[in-house]
């Protein structure tokens, strides 16, 4: 008979299955890759000292989005307030999840983050999650505001978009 | 790029990620993430060491105001210092509300919220004694020369001590407007700035610009 997985190689099966989540989150949030590697770190952590409190109410992956975009916006507004690059205060640095490597073509891809990037902060996870095929309810959950509401925030957003004024000031101007 | 376009592209990355992206098994294993504390742990030790200091500090002065009951002259300080360190207890205590319950795991807006209100009382906390401090310089001394058997009235005459008690109330504003001052310099260290920026209400202007950026986000509006 086959052993039930511990606590910890179950935590590492679903960051396994959900790991794109890190790399697009951090990449949202931090254009440095030192940055990006630092807030990796961050998220896995956190995501590991509230796993023990993961009831599997919330599908995993709608769970992990929230301390995910939790930890990159605060960590954001930590680098904003310091008014430079984070010190890396231990000195090493943790590549939990390897970057791919550039591929031709990428360009568009990078171009996509620089647009999401212009995005606020709460309008940058709007659209991240958007993007990334969630559902309105989904969506909702993850930001804790209402079906209405990422509606209205979604149709605001593309129409920012198609009159090319995407991303400079939030989607409530 | 429209958000259709956004999402061919992002589609197009989607795959690619699936096939490149690799995660450190060995590393995440190696690392004991257990011992990793984060700043809100670290926060939350250092108000449970603040709140039983303010305790320890507030029984100790009511206990010797009531020792002093009699003497009005060292009754008045030492009420002085109670009061101010009943403010500062109940400081302490708004942090330590404002800390419970957060949970990264909790919906984006209600944490990011939770977390600008900790900032605030923080920030308030920081501000008030730091400003209180030149204030309660003249209780303190007859406080603390009293509780060492020296009488502060006697031993060092009217003169010295009005001059005292002058220059703690004179010290409190000039400390508002420095800090004014040293908030918009660029800061050579980041820490003297954060408090230059706490005390003058700077940090405060800035959480309370974000706490309500927060609400807006919430509100439903129709597009």
């Amino acid at each position: 008979m086959k052993a039930a997985p511990d606590r910890a190689e179950l935590f590492l099966e679903e960051i396994e299955a959900h790991k794109q989540i890190l790399h697009k989150v951090s990449r949202a949030y931090c254009a440095g890759r030192e940055d990006r590697a630092d807030l990796v770190q961050e998220i896995v952590v956190q995501l590991w000292r509230s796993f023990a409190s993961f009831e599997g109410r919330a599908k995993f992956s709608t769970w992990m989005y929230r301390i995910a975009l939790n930890v990159a916006i605060s960590f954001q507004r930590r680098n904003r307030a310091n008014g430079r690059d984070r010190a890396h205060a231990d000195g090493e640095l943790l590549q939990y999840v390897a970057a791919p490597e550039p591929e031709p073509g990428s360009e568009a891809i990078d171009e996509l983050y620089r647009r999401i990037a212009r995005f606020e902060d709460f309008d940058r996870a709007l659209i991240l999650l958007y993007l990334d095929g969630n559902p309105h309810a989904a969506i909702a959950e993850v930001l804790g505001i209402s079906l209405t509401n990422v509606a209205t925030r979604i149709s605001r957003l593309k129409e920012r978009l198609r009159q090319g004024s995407g991303g400079e000031g939030s989607a409530n101007s | 790029m429209n958000l259709e376009e956004m999402q061919e592209v992002w589609a197009v990355h989607e795959r690619r990620l699936e096939r490149s992206l690799r995660l450190n098994h060995q590393l995440l294993r190696e690392t004991q993430l257990d011992q990793t504390r984060s700043a809100l742990r670290r926060l939350g030790a250092w108000l449970g060491f603040e709140l039983a200091t303010d305790l320890v500090v507030l029984a100790w002065l009511c206990a010797f105001a009531f020792e002093q009951r009699a003497q009005l002259r060292i009754l008045l300080p030492a009420a002085c210092l109670v009061l101010a360190w009943g403010c500062f207890l109940r400081l302490t205590l708004r942090q330590l509300a404002a800390r419970r319950g957060i949970d990264f795991s909790g919906p984006t807006l209600a944490i990011q919220r939770a977390l600008e209100l900790l900032r605030i009382a923080r920030i308030a906390n920081t501000r008030w004694r730091i400003l209180a401090a030149p204030i309660l310089w003249f209780p303190l001394l007859v406080v603390g020369g009293s509780a060492f058997g020296h009488d502060v009235y006697a031993e060092c005459g009217a003169g010295w001590l009005i001059a005292q008690a002058l220059f703690g109330l004179a010290l409190a504003p000039a400390l508002f407007f420095a800090s004014r001052k040293l908030a918009q310099r660029t800061p050579n260290s980041p820490v003297l700035q954060r408090i230059a920026r706490d005390v003058a209400g700077r940090s405060l202007e800035t959480a309370r610009a974000r706490v309500e950026s927060i609400a807006a986000f919430e509100r439903e509006e129709s597009a």
